[in-house]
């Protein structure tokens, strides 16, 4: 495994260090290793991404280099095998994602998009995506704290219109 | 440069952080192509849902890159869309049907009217 660590500094001022190939999984990170951007001894400072939301980023990382070596080293693996592992890393999402407040997923959905990290930016839109799914408007409303700005008049025309999305 | 770099982080905390606490509404906290790529992935009676959420979202999401985007992702399962619109009065209406992948098949053609008119991007 290779041991080339990289150091990343935080908006706050937080340092991490990070194994190059769990920073990888960032493309901004890997283009900027590429052009030999990165010097060791200095920390690569993230200007748009807080200490607490970058030590997410780096155990979604850290968990995802560790699943791509086992993908190189059970090649081979039988169906079930892939299976196992694939539910063992679905779960650990699920509990990574359900620790986290609306606020917070929030912010590590605009770290994962400023760092380009697309796998996270799909794992957060799902979890997003599913809390909305088939929610009433109302329920939405709560969840994302927002006044209802129609008038009765106005929510009952556009009702009108679209009555069978409600059947 | 020590010092500039963190005063200038420091404006942008105060930045983040004015916008994530004055504000849960995702349409005003992340950027838009997120705000669609998180509601391409629901079900369309889901977005239709959301439209009633707030004027903003009802906006949004009658957006014509977002019916686009929905589009580009509906063309995996292709259907057809047949679009009626009347001059006379202002209404329009829309038959989708699964298109046939052997041409051959000669199946049946069953249109189901969508019944839709404010939110276009429903039929598709």
């Amino acid at each position: 495994m290779s041991s080339n660590m990289i150091m990343l500094k935080s908006s706050d001022g937080a340092s991490f260090e990070i194994e190059e190939a769990a920073a990888r999984k960032s493309k901004i990170i890997a283009n900027m290793i590429e052009v030999e951007c990165v010097d060791e001894d200095k920390a690569i400072p993230l200007q748009n991404v807080t200490g607490n939301i970058l030590a997410l980023v780096i155990e979604y990382c850290n968990k995802h280099i560790v699943d791509d070596d086992d993908d190189v080293a059970t090649e081979e693996a039988s169906e079930e095998e892939e299976e196992a592992k694939k539910k063992k890393v679905d779960d650990w999402e699920a509990e990574f994602m359900n620790s986290m407040s609306l606020e917070t997923m929030f912010e590590l959905l605009l770290a994962a998009n400023y760092l380009n990290i697309k796998s996270l930016i799909d794992l957060v839109c799902q979890t997003i995506a599913n809390n909305i799914k088939d929610k009433t408007p109302e329920e939405v409303r709560k969840i994302f704290s927002i006044e209802n700005d129609f008038t009765p008049e106005e929510e009952e025309e556009i009702r009108k219109e679209n009555a069978w999305a409600f059947g | 440069m020590r010092k500039r770099q963190k005063h200038v982080s420091e404006e942008e905390n105060c930045h983040t952080h004015k916008s994530s606490s004055t504000s849960l509404d995702i349409s005003e906290v992340i950027p838009i192509d997120l705000f669609f790529d998180i509601f391409s992935r629901l079900p369309h009676k889901t977005i239709a849902k959301c439209c009633f959420v707030s004027k903003l979202w009802y906006s949004i999401l009658s957006r014509p890159d977002f019916i686009d985007l929905i589009f580009k992702r509906s063309s995996a399962h292709p259907r057809l869309l047949f679009a009626f619109k009347s001059f006379s009065s202002n209404w329009s209406r829309f038959f989708s049907s699964p298109q046939p992948v052997k041409p051959d098949e000669n199946l049946p053609l069953l249109a189901v009217d969508d019944g839709i008119r404010a939110c276009p991007w429903l039929a598709l």
